[in-house]
């Protein structure tokens, strides 16, 4: 499986805190002199049951996102990954966390957010290459295993396959113990 | 209605890509380019596999043809313009910053977009993401296509779907590389992008209560149905100057359709012959907006239905050999049927008519009728009766009766006109369980559902609050239209998008103690003149424009009067006066107040603004047009929706320059002033003397800018102009980034004009064309001070 298109949700642990009109703001102050491409930030706050306000980069977008009615932190990548499969989800997880991190310091939100940092969302983005059946969960399980071991230990965390067939494939993940994110960061 | 979502077949098709191929004898067409990879991802791969066979054959065809010339291009290979009119045939748009550049408030910076070399047009990067419009021709949808509409934002945008102004659905930072495996998705629900964009013609419009309106002569689908079939990729609509749309209205007075402001309209009409009835079109020619708006002409009282696709052939033949092709800003059909008159374009078309070939698609369609006859799933039934007030509210603003007994039309309020893509998926079910099977887009950037029963209301009602998406402001002061704007168009001014997000909610808040007249008028916005919100056909419109307060520049918008929705966009607004941005939703507010204060007895909202004329209303909203000193309210300096300056505040503060720049303005503001003195003469009905004063308007503006360069520029008119054609026209200063020598024009064309002998609707022209001379001046201020 070449796995691309992978996306990672990290939930608040109190939605009330993270506005759009706040991630509007930061965001555009991560856009000068990044190391990553970052284009524009996208205003939707006005819908419901998708991206409030997303950060559109070239490689990977960062979005404060509602899907599922859930506020979080969405990363979304776009462009080609190279590597294994185990490489692919580290490294597209420890970007998310290291964006959850720097959201954390920032100090416009006067220490108000805070992540639940026991409880991860898979996605990937992409029917054709994993439609959401058991054999993408099948084939992707060992890897995600591989990873979620270092992060939370053996048998630290269960997996939820999500199986609407209307929507993405996606994992749920949650795990027992609860780490720092520069914790995770650092076993990632 | 099964049959809608697998078009039959369409007839010959011109394919572009081969055509390109073909004349380019260096590349050969090898196996290798058949199966291109232009992705190189397997995603691609895997689509193209999987649905190769499942679209009609000629889109795959095209497809085909068009992933293919994309590798070319990336390969370098293919011209620059060429390309880029051939991704534009596919809906395939440029978005803001494709350039590479992007203003932080600051400074201009490099994106960084990798390989800039790498372009898909001209000045346009090819990783820099796009826009993507797909035609929903009649804005018909069925719940497959609207789930896979839905997938396609999640994988290739940002899961939002956005409903247009003329019934399409646009997704945004789309890449390029993604569009063939897009293109084929679609095309197996039987969605096609095909001349979405680009010099053809576009999405073919009706009402969305087609069918089911109490009003209506008869259903328009069918025709409009065929008329989009019939000429997609027909070889006679390939060789425009410039874009072509078609609209049908099933009743001549509404607004639901808006023909009046189409390059082609169709208003559906009955006659008696012989005992039996016929059916037609009243049809019409030559409308449009944009920068010069024109109304559509009445071409002819009745076109049989056996004929109607004939006249839009003719007319799309005449139109490519005789319409404008090196001058842009002339190049639209309304400007052929201006030049030469109703009467002998009609004359041009009926000849071109008796000469066409016979083709049996012009009449085949009427076999076809009975597919299109939308038939309900359930047995019609009464309302309950609910006593719940949020009901009660949107029962009454988003419902309305069919013309069949039992059933209702349900109008779904999209906020700028925005829809997520588990919204949509979660409303496919809901037209599945409520409705005949099919939704329609409006051009209110809204959703329509229809054949919904009676008894069915109050748990449909439920279940699209359970997905938000029961809002009871449809039609409504809040239901604000807008285009993209400075959010994603590369030709935005000022923030339309964050204009009307502010607008609705503001509205949205004083809604339910509002004014019946009040709460049922139309606002819409433009980012820039051209038009793609639609102001002129508002009750209460905006267009963006900047101007210049000391050292700054500040986003304004034009606040357009007048205009009528009814009747089919039946009267265009005027431009009254620049308010800031930030002042808009106040101005809005004055306008309702005064409404509430001023009005006769019966008066409504138009006859009201009508009354009191231009001066009156200029006078009342002369305070909201003041931009406060920067150290005052720096919140004007920047735009709605936006968190950076608006522009450029170190560049024009330290200069020097200032006093010459204020000379400048003081000329600027002089020809404004002629500009409204005009209109108002206008509206008296002396037009030989607004016309003199509209061009002298101009004049004075001309003499402004060359003041930067000569204070002690002539009186004389002669010399006005010959001095600012050769420092500002020779030099091409003065020509607009994007519309070219466009304005200049029009101070020229002015000059070799009676105006001792003008017209009612030459005058207005005069008039419109002189306040986009005077803005042209502004925007040309700002850029010298900018070089300066
Ligand atoms: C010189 C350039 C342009 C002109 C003169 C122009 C003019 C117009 C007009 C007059 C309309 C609609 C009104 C109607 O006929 O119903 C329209 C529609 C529209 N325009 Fe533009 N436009 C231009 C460029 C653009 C650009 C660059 C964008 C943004 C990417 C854009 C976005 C739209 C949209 C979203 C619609 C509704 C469209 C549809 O579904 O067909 N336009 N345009
Ligand atoms: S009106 Fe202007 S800003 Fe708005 S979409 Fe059209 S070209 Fe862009």
């Amino acid at each position: 499986m070449n796995l691309q298109k992978i996306n990672w949700r990290i939930f608040f642990k109190d939605p009330a805190e993270a506005r759009p009109d706040d991630f509007f703001r930061v965001f555009n102050t991560w856009i000068p002199d990044s190391p990553e491409i970052f284009i524009d930030v996208a205003d939707y706050q006005h819908v419901h049951d998708g991206p409030l306000t997303v950060l559109i980069g070239h490689f990977a977008d960062y979005a404060l996102d509602e899907t599922d009615r859930r506020r979080g932190l969405l990363y979304s990548c776009k462009r080609s990954l190279e590597g294994d499969t185990g490489d692919k989800i580290r490294t597209t997880l420890a970007s998310v966390l290291k964006a959850a991190d720097r959201l954390v310091k920032d100090p416009f939100f006067e220490g108000r957010l805070h992540f639940l940092t026991n409880e991860l969302e898979l996605i990937i983005n992409d029917r054709a290459i994993a439609p959401n059946e058991d054999e993408t969960f099948s084939a992707l399980s060992p890897d995600l295993n591989r990873v979620m071991k270092s992060l939370y230990g053996e048998g630290g965390y269960q997996f939820n396959h999500l199986k609407n067939p209307k929507k993405r494939f996606a994992v749920r993940i949650a795990s027992t113990k609860t780490f720092s994110l520069p914790e995770l960061i650092q076993k990632i | 209605m099964k049959n809608l979502a697998w078009p039959a077949p369409l007839g010959p098709v011109l394919s572009m890509g081969a055509f390109f191929i073909a004349k380019r004898e260096s590349i050969q067409m090898t196996e290798s380019l058949k199966n291109i990879d232009v992705a190189g991802s397997e995603s691609a791969r895997i689509w193209k596999k999987r649905l190769t066979g499942r679209m009609p054959p000629v889109w795959e065809k095209e497809i085909d043809d068009y992933e293919t010339e994309l590798t070319l291009k990336k390969q370098g290979k293919i011209e620059e313009k060429v390309f880029a009119e051939s991704r534009l045939r596919r809906g395939a748009y440029g978005q803001r910053y494709d350039h590479g550049k992007r203003h932080d408030g600051k400074q201009e910076r490099d994106v960084g977009f990798p390989d800039p070399h790498l372009t898909k047009g001209p000045n346009t990067l090819w990783h820099a993401p796009g826009m993507q419009r797909i035609k929903i021709p009649w804005g018909g949808m069925n719940p497959e296509q609207m789930e896979v509409l839905a997938e396609l934002a999640e994988e290739y945008s940002d899961a939002i779907c956005h409903v247009t102004t003329r019934q399409d659905i646009q997704l945004h930072f789309v890449h390029i590389e993604d569009t063939p495996s897009l293109f084929r998705r679609l095309a197996a629900v039987g969605i096609t992008t095909r001349e979405a964009c680009g010099n053809s013609v576009r999405n073919v419009t009706a009402c969305p209560y087609a069918g089911v309106c109490p009003d209506e002569t008869f259903d328009t689908t069918p025709y409009a149905d065929a008329a989009f079939r019939y000429l997609l990729g027909h070889p006679d609509v390939q060789d425009f100057g410039r874009k072509f749309k078609i609209a049908f209205s099933g009743c001549k007075d509404s607004a639901c359709a808006l023909v009046r402001i189409h390059d082609l309209g169709f208003i559906a009409a009955i006659r008696s012959e012989n005992g039996k009835t016929r059916r037609g079109f009243e049809m019409y020619v030559g409308g449009g907006l944009g920068a010069v708006p024109y109304q559509a002409k009445l071409f002819d009282e009745f076109v049989p239905e056996e004929e109607f696709l004939i006249y839009a052939q003719a007319i799309s033949r005449i139109f490519a050999r005789y319409g404008e092709k090196k001058n842009r800003n002339r190049a639209r059909i309304k400007f052929l049927v201006n030049d030469w008159g109703i009467e002998k374009f009609k004359q041009m078309v009926l000849e071109e008519k008796s000469k066409l070939k016979t083709d049996s698609r012009w009449t085949d369609y009427l076999q076809k009728m009975e597919q299109f006859i939308e038939k309900p799933t359930k047995l019609p039934s009464d309302e309950l009766t609910v006593t719940d007030a949020s009901y009660q509210k949107w029962r009454a603003q988003n419902v309305t009766a069919q013309r069949q007994n039992g059933f209702f039309v349900v109008k779904i309020s999209l906020p700028l006109g925005d829809i997520t893509s588990n919204q949509m998926r979660a409303l496919a079910d809901l037209v599945r369980k409520y409705s005949s099977g099919f939704i329609r887009t409006s051009v209110e950037q809204d959703l329509v559902l229809r054949w919904v029963t009676g008894g069915d209301l109050f748990s449909l009602y439920q279940e699209l609050e359970a997905i938000d998406l029961a809002e009871p402001y449809a039609g409504s002061i809040v239901d604000v239209t807008a285009c993209p704007g400075t959010d994603t168009c590369k030709l935005g001014v000022s923030s339309s998008r964050g204009l009307a997000g502010v607008l609705r909610e503001h509205l949205a808040k004083k809604s339910f103690e509002m004014d019946e007249a009040i709460k049922n008028l139309r606002v819409k916005i433009s980012g820039c003149f051209n038009s793609c919100g639609q102001q002129h056909v508002a009750d209460i419109g905006f267009y963006g424009i900047s101007r210049k307060v000391g050292a700054y520049v500040v986003p304004h918008f034009q606040l357009v009067m007048g205009g009528q929705t009814r009747d089919n966009g039946g009267g265009y607004g005027m431009p009254i006066g620049g308010i800031p941005s930030k002042a808009v939703p106040k101005t809005v507010d004055r306008l309702a107040e005064m409404y509430l204060k001023g009005k006769q007895k019966g008066e409504t909202f138009q006859d009201y603004i009508r009354r009191l004329g231009k001066v009156e209303l200029k006078k009342n909203l002369s305070d909201l047009m003041e931009v406060p000193p920067y150290e005052q309210d720096p919140s004007y300096y920047v735009d709605w929706g936006d968190v950076r300056e608006y522009t450029t505040s170190d560049i024009g503060k330290g200069e020097c320059a200032g006093e010459i720049v204020s000379l400048v303005e003081f000329g600027l503001k002089a020809a404004d002033r002629e500009n409204f003195e005009s209109q108002v003469i206008f509206e008296k009905g002396n037009y030989s003397q607004a016309a003199a004063l509209a061009y002298k308007a101009m004049v004075t503006a001309a003499q402004g800018l060359i003041k930067k360069f000569n204070p002690d520029v002539s009186e004389e008119p002669e010399a006005v102009l010959k001095e600012f054609n050769d420092r500002f026209c020779e030099t091409k200063i003065f020509y607009d980034p994007f519309a070219g020598p466009k304005f200049a024009h029009s101070i020229f064309a002015a000059q070799k004009m009676d105006l001792t002998q003008v017209n009612q609707d030459q005058t207005r022209k005069l008039i419109e064309e002189s306040s986009l001379f005077i803005e042209a001046a502004y925007a040309c201020n700002i850029r010298m001070s900018m070089q300066g």
